[in-house]
C-alpha cells in the first residue's frame, strides 16, 4: 500500500500556471477580453477547472455560440480533455515556458480530434472507466467491484474538489497488494510519439517477475524500441524525469494519476 | 565519508539559561559513534554548523541516544547498558563525563530508552517496561520501577506524555494518570488507530504524536526516492513566487449561509459560500460567482432580484422581510468584497429602482479580480459593473462631477408627498462637516483611502466599520385606496357591482383588489402613522361624503351625481412614514419637484456650483452658496418668472433647460456668478405633433427630452452661435427617463424589453451608443441592467464609457 505521504502530497500539489486567451477570431466585443490566469492542478482534467474561464470569455463571443462547448488549443493542437492536465503539458510543451499559453475556442469544435464533453458527468464516467481498467490490470478488477458506490464518489469528489484526504481514503484500497507479489500488471501508458502513430503504447508488465522487482528500465526494454537511437531521452511524469532504476511497483503506487495509470512521456532533450 | 546514522534525538529546549531557539541534537552512527550537532538554533541556524564526536567509554558503543527536555542525555549501548552524562548546562552543552546507570538487577539488558522530564522510561530486551525515577534530585536517579504491560518501544513527550507501542498488536498505548507526584502514571490506554499498526512514534514540541505506520516495503532511504522527491519539490520552486497571484482552480468550499426561497413558485435551496476565496451563490443547480452579480434589488412583494451576467435576472421570494433584508445585505456585501470595491463613489452613475431604492454604479480603481489586477474603468463594460444599494428612499438623484450629490425624496411610484430634500457630498461616499476633511478628500482624491462609510438602511452590521457618516433618513407618504360602488334600482348605490365591475375596494386602476386590512407597505422601513381617512378633496372634486361619480368605469369622475351616473368611488388615504438610515444628510423641508446641477464644474473646492430646483408650485429656485466644500449651500433664492415648470437641467456655460408645467421646453441663457438669474426664459417649439414634454436633460452639446407618451427627443443643431438649437427630432419610444452627462453621454431607462431573454420587468438602464459628430443621435442602445429600474443619473460621471 502506498504509504509515502510525502511523495503523494507533492504529486497531489503539482500545479501549472495557465494563461487563457480567447481566440481573436471569436471575439465579438469591441474590446478583446483580458486573458484569464489560473493555477490549475496537474492531476485534474480541464473540464473540471475551467468553469471560470468559460464564464470569463463567453460574454465576449456572439450569443449564438454561448451554449457551445468550449475547447482549448495549444500551438494549433486541440487539447484532449480526457488527458490529465499534467500529462498534456508534459507531452506537448517542450520549451517549458510559463505560464502555459492556451487559446480558448467556442467555435468549430474539432469533432474529429476530440471527444465531446458536454458535462462533468462525462469526465466522471471517463475516470471511473480508467480506474476499472487499471484495477483489472492490478487486481483482476476485484477491488473496484468490491468497492461501494460511496468509495467511487470519494474518488471523484476528491479529485473534483482537490481534496487529497478524501481521494486517498478510497484510493489507498486500490493501491493495496500483497507484500510478495505486488500488482499483477502495472497500469501504465507510454507516450512516445516519435516512435508510433498511436496516441500511446500499452503492454503487460508485471511488478515482480521471478522474485525480481522490475524497474522502469525493465518496462522500457519491453517496449522493444531502441529509445536511445534518437539520442539521450528522459521518461517524464508529473514534470520530472524519473530515475530508471525506480521500482515499478513503487512508481505505480505513488506516481499514478488519479485514474490509477502511469502516464509516462518519452522526451528527448534536443530535437 | 560520514557513516550512516541509526538514531537521532533532540531535546534540551528547557535547559536552564539556554538561549531562545536552542535545541540539542544528538546522533548515533552505525559504527557506534556518538555525535553532537553544534550551533543548532531553531531561530537562527536550524541546521547547525558541524558534528562533534563525543567519546563514549570503551565497550559501551551506543546504539541509541535520548535527550530530555532539560538536556539530560542517556545512551543505550549495544550491550544493553545505560549511561548518562553529567555536567550538561547551557554553556557546556555536551556535558563532562559518563556514568553507568545500574540496571534493576544484574543481567537485565535494555533495548530502548526515552528520557522524559523527571524520569526515564526504558524497555528491556524481554519487553518489560521500566521507569527510572528521581532524576530531579540526581542525574542517576534513585530507583527502577517495573510497569505492567509489554511494549516494544516507549516514547516520552516534552511534557508528561508517554506512549508505548505494544508488543502484541503494535498499537499505540497512551500512559494515563501521570502526575508530578506519580511520574509512572496509572495504566495504559489504547489509542484508536483503525487497522493500522505502527513501528515508530514521535512527539512534536506541542506533545502531538506522530507515528510511522508499519510498511511492508522500506523505500525511505533509496537514492531514487530522494531524487524524485527533490525533483518534485523543485518543480514549483522556480516559479512559485512569480505566479503567486494566480487564483486556484479547484473548489474547496467553506459554507457561509444556506437557505431556501421560492423561484418560479418552486422552493429552491440557496447557498452562499466561499470557494477557494471565490465567493459564489448557488441557486439550486445554478451557480453564480459573486463577481458575476451586478445588482441585488428588492421588490415590494418579499422578493429579491439578483441581476447577473449569465442570463435573465433571478427573482427569489422569501417568507419574511427579515430574510429578504438578510439575504440582500449578505449578497451585497459578498459582491462588493469579491470586486474589492473601495467605496469611492466619486463620479459614479446613480440609479433608482421602481421601489425608490438608490443604487450606485461604483467607480472602481484597480480591481483585483481573480487575483489579477485589472484596471476596470478603462476596459470595463458598463453591464459588467456592480450596482450597490445604499440606504435611503428617493425619486430623484442629481450628481455633479465635482462630487456633490443631491437627492429628492420619494413621490410618484406609490403616492407620497412630502418631498424631503437630501444632500450628499464630496468625492467619496462619505460626508463630513469637517471642512478640512472635505478639502483633503477633494485634493487627494487619487490616493484617498476609503474608511468604510457606506451602507445604512438594512445593511446594519454588514458593512464594516462604524455608522459614522450614516444619518437618519425619513420620508412620508399617503397610500390611496378606492371604495367603488354601482347603482342599482333596488338598493341604490351598493358594493354589489356587475360581474365585470371593479372590486368594491381597489387601487386606482381597479385591476387590483385591496382592502383596508390587507393593504401592506413595501418593507419594514415603512410604518403606518394614521388610520384610514376619507379624502374629501380628491382631484376632480367630491360630494360632502367624499364620493365621486361617473357614468361607468373607467371614466372621468365629478363631484355631483348626474342622472346618468351609475358608479361612484371614494378615496381613502392613510399616512405612512419611511424611517431608515443612509449616508445622507437631510437639511430642509422645502418641497421640490426637480433639481439640477451644472455639468461643467471645474471641481475646484471653492468655486460656486450652479444648483437650481423647481419648487412644488412650479416656481424656480436657485441655491446660493453651494460649493464642493459646502454642498448644502446657504439659502434658496427665487428666480422670478411667469411660467411654472416641472423639469429642469443645467447644461454647460450657464444654460438652464426646462420644461414648463404645460410641457413646453424653455431655455435660460447666460447664468453666471455675477448674473445668477441669467436672461429671461426663451420658450421653444414643442416637438412635432405638439407632444407634451415632461423631462429634460442637458449635457455639453446634447439636450434630450421625454414626452408624456414616453417618446424620446433630441434637440438638433445646438452650436455655439445657436445654443438653443433648431428643432426636436424623435429618437425612440418607450423611454421612461433620460440622463445626459459629461462628454454628451446619454443614459436612459427604457420601458421596452431590451433583450427578451434577459428582462421580464419593465425599466432597463441603457447607454446610447454610436454618438459622433456626424451622427449625433447615435446608432442604438446598449443594455446595462434591467428591469425594475425607474431612474438613472450619469451627470456626475466623468469618464467616458
Amino acid at each position: 500500500m502506498a504509504e509515502d505521504r510525502e511523495i503523494l502530497r507533492e504529486i497531489w500539489e503539482g500545479r501549472l500556471p495557465v494563461c487563457f486567451t480567447l481566440a481573436t477570431e471569436e471575439v465579438s466585443t469591441p474590446i478583446a477580453p483580458d486573458p484569464f490566469y489560473l493555477m490549475v492542478p496537474r492531476l485534474t482534467y480541464f473540464p473540471l477547472v475551467t468553469d471560470k474561464v468559460r464564464r470569463h470569455f463567453v460574454r465576449c463571443v456572439v450569443p449564438e455560440k454561448h451554449d457551445n462547448e468550449m475547447w482549448l488549443e495549444f500551438e494549433k493542437c486541440p487539447l484532449k480533455w480526457h488527458y490529465p492536465i499534467g500529462l498534456l503539458y508534459d507531452l506537448l510543451v517542450t520549451n517549458s515556458e510559463l505560464p502555459w499559453q492556451l487559446t480558448v475556442h467556442f467555435d468549430k469544435y474539432p469533432d474529429n480530434k476530440l471527444l465531446k464533453c458536454p458535462s462533468k458527468d462525462v469526465v466522471e464516467s471517463h475516470l471511473m472507466h480508467s480506474l476499472k481498467e487499471a484495477d483489472a490490470l492490478k487486481h483482476k478488477n476485484h477491488i473496484m467491484a468490491l468497492m461501494q458506490e460511496r468509495d467511487h464518489k470519494q474518488l471523484w469528489l476528491g479529485l473534483l474538489h482537490d481534496r487529497f484526504d478524501q481521494f486517498w481514503s478510497a484510493n489507498r484500497k486500490l493501491m493495496e497488494h500483497s507484500a510478495e507479489d505486488g500488482f499483477r500488471y502495472i497500469p501504465f501508458r507510454l507516450y512516445a510519439p516519435q516512435f508510433t502513430s498511436k496516441p500511446f503504447m500499452q503492454y503487460l508488465v508485471k511488478s515482480i517477475e521471478n522474485e525480481k522487482r522490475l524497474t522502469l528500465e525493465d518496462l522500457l526494454q519491453r517496449a522493444n524500441l531502441n529509445f536511445e537511437s534518437k539520442g539521450p531521452f528522459q521518461v517524464v511524469i508529473h514534470g520530472i524525469d524519473l530515475p530508471l532504476e525506480t521500482p515499478l511497483q513503487w512508481i505505480s503506487e505513488h506516481l499514478s494519476y488519479p485514474d490509477n495509470f502511469l502516464h509516462l512521456c518519452i522526451r528527448y532533450s534536443s530535437p | 565519508m560520514m557513516e550512516p546514522f541509526i538514531d537521532i534525538a533532540t531535546g534540551g529546549a528547557e535547559i536552564p539559561g539556554a538561549v531562545s531557539g536552542f535545541v540539542a541534537v544528538w546522533a548515533v552512527t552505525i559504527n557506534g559513534l556518538l555525535l553532537y550537532r553544534e550551533g543548532v538554533n531553531l531561530l537562527t541556524c536550524p541546521d547547525g554548523t558541524n558534528w562533534k564526536q563525543i567519546e563514549t567509554p570503551q565497550g559501551c558503543e551506543p546504539c541509541q541516544v535520548s535527550v530530555g527536555p532539560q538536556g539530560v542525555v542517556w545512551i543505550l549501548a549495544w550491550t544493553g547498558q545505560l549511561l548518562t552524562r553529567n555536567g550538561v548546562t547551557w554553556n557546556c552543552e555536551t556535558g563532562l563525563t559518563w556514568y553507568e546507570v545500574p540496571p534493576p538487577f544484574k543481567g537485565l539488558s535494555f533495548s530502548h530508552i526515552s528520557v522524559g522530564l523527571n524520569s526515564t522510561w526504558a524497555v528491556s530486551r524481554e519487553n518489560e517496561v521500566w521507569l527510572r525515577k528521581g532524576l530531579d534530585s540526581s542525574i542517576l536517579g534513585s530507583s527502577w520501577t517495573a510497569m505492567v504491560g509489554q511494549m516494544n518501544l516507549v516514547f516520552t513527550g516534552s511534557g508528561s506524555q508517554v506512549c508505548g507501542l505494544s508488543l502484541q498488536d503494535q498499537k499505540i498505548y497512551l500512559r494515563i494518570g501521570i502526575k508530578t507526584e506519580e511520574s509512572g502514571g496509572r495504566s495504559w490506554k489504547m489509542l484508536k488507530t483503525d487497522d493500522m499498526t505502527f513501528v515508530w512514534l514521535a512527539f512534536d514540541g506541542k506533545g502531538f504524536i506522530h507515528r510511522l505506520e508499519d510498511g511492508t516495503d522500506s523505500y525511505w532511504t533509496e537514492p531514487w526516492r530522494a531524487e524524485i522527491l527533490q525533483k518534485l519539490r523543485e518543480r514549483h520552486s522556480e516559479w512559485q513566487d512569480k505566479f503567486a497571484e494566480y487564483s486556484t482552480a479547484a473548489e474547496t468550499t467553506d459554507w457561509i449561509k444556506n437557505g431556501r426561497a421560492l423561484l418560479h413558485n418552486r422552493w429552491v435551496n440557496l447557498g452562499l459560500r466561499c470557494c477557494s476565496q471565490e465567493p459564489l451563490l448557488d441557486v439550486e443547480d445554478l451557480r453564480l460567482l459573486a463577481v458575476e452579480i451586478t445588482a441585488v434589488r428588492r421588490t415590494g412583494d418579499l422578493g429579491l432580484v439578483v441581476h447577473h451576467l449569465q442570463n435573465s435576472p433571478i427573482k427569489l421570494s422569501f417568507t419574511s422581510e427579515e430574510e429578504v433584508e438578510d439575504w440582500a445585505a449578505h449578497l451585497t456585501k459578498m459582491t462588493r468584497a469579491s470586486r474589492q470595491c473601495i467605496g469611492s463613489f466619486a463620479q459614479s452613475i446613480w440609479a433608482l429602482t421602481d421601489m425608490g431604492d438608490p443604487f450606485v454604479h461604483e467607480s472602481q480603481g484597480d480591481v483585483n479580480l481573480f487575483s489579477v489586477l485589472y484596471s476596470i474603468p478603462k476596459t470595463s463594460v458598463p453591464s459588467h459593473a456592480l450596482w450597490t444599494q445604499l440606504g435611503g428612499h428617493f425619486r430623484h438623484v442629481e450628481a455633479s462631477s465635482s462630487g456633490v450629490v443631491w437627492a429628492l425624496g420619494q413621490d410618484g411610484t406609490w403616492q407620497v408627498f412630502f418631498n424631503c430634500l437630501f444632500f450628499f457630498s464630496s468625492s467619496v461616499f462619505c460626508f463630513s462637516f469637517s471642512l478640512l476633511t472635505l478639502v483633503l478628500n477633494r485634493l487627494l482624491r487619487s490616493s484617498w483611502i476609503h474608511t468604510g462609510y457606506h451602507g445604512g438602511g438594512f445593511f446594519k452590521g454588514v458593512f464594516d466599520g462604524s455608522s459614522h457618516g450614516i444619518h437618519p433618513v425619513s420620508d412620508e407618504g399617503l397610500v390611496n385606496l378606492y371604495e367603488n360602488q354601482r347603482w342599482n334600482p333596488v338598493a341604490g348605490f351598493s358594493a354589489r357591482g356587475l360581474p365585470t365591475d371593479r372590486p368594491p375596494w381597489s387601487d386606482i386602476t381597479g385591476f387590483h383588489t385591496y382592502s383596508k386590512e390587507n393593504m401592506s407597505l413595501p418593507n419594514r422601513s415603512w410604518n403606518w402613522v394614521s388610520e384610514w381617512l376619507v379624502d374629501y378633496q380628491p382631484p376632480g372634486g367630491a360630494d360632502r361624503e367624499g364620493w365621486q361619480y361617473a357614468t361607468d368605469y373607467p371614466s372621468r369622475y365629478h363631484a355631483h351625481k348626474g342622472s346618468f351616473d351609475y358608479v361612484r368611488r371614494k378615496r381613502w388615504q392613510r399616512k405612512c412614514r419611511y424611517t431608515s438610515t443612509g449616508p445622507w444628510f437631510q437639511f430642509g423641508l422645502t418641497k421640490l419637484l426637480d433639481i439640477s446641477m451644472q455639468v461643467d464644474h471645474s471641481g475646484s473646492p471653492e468655486e460656486p456650483l450652479l444648483l437650481w430646483a423647481i419648487a412644488a408650485n412650479g416656481s424656480i429656485l436657485r441655491r446660493v452658496g453651494v460649493t464642493v466644500i459646502k454642498p448644502q449651500g446657504d439659502s434658496w433664492e427665487a428666480v422670478l418668472g411667469e411660467h411654472a415648470f416641472q423639469s429642469l437641467s443645467i447644461g454647460v456655460e450657464g444654460r438652464v433647460w426646462a420644461i414648463t408645467s404645460l410641457g413646453v421646453p424653455a431655455l435660460r441663457h447666460r447664468v453666471t456668478n455675477t448674473n445668477p438669474d441669467g436672461v429671461a426664459w426663451l420658450l421653444m417649439d414643442r416637438p412635432e405633433g405638439s407632444a407634451t414634454l415632461r423631462q429634460i436633460s442637458a449635457g455639453d452639446t446634447q439636450v434630450w427630452a421625454v414626452d408624456s407618451q414616453d417618446r424620446l427627443y433630441r434637440r438638433k443643431d445646438i452650436v455655439p452661435i445657436l445654443p438653443e438649437g433648431t428643432s426636436w427630432e424623435l429618437v425612440d419610444e418607450h423611454v421612461l427617463h433620460v440622463s445626459v452627462g459629461r462628454h454628451d453621454q446619454v443614459w436612459a431607462v427604457l420601458d421596452t424589453k431590451m433583450n427578451e431573454t434577459k428582462v421580464k420587468e419593465k425599466g432597463s438602464i441603457c447607454i446610447r451608443r454610436g454618438i459622433t459628430a456626424s451622427c449625433p443621435v447615435g446608432t442604438g442602445w446598449e443594455f446595462v441592467i434591467g428591469g425594475g429600474w425607474s431612474f438613472v443619473c450619469n451627470r456626475g460621471h466623468d469618464i467616458p464609457f
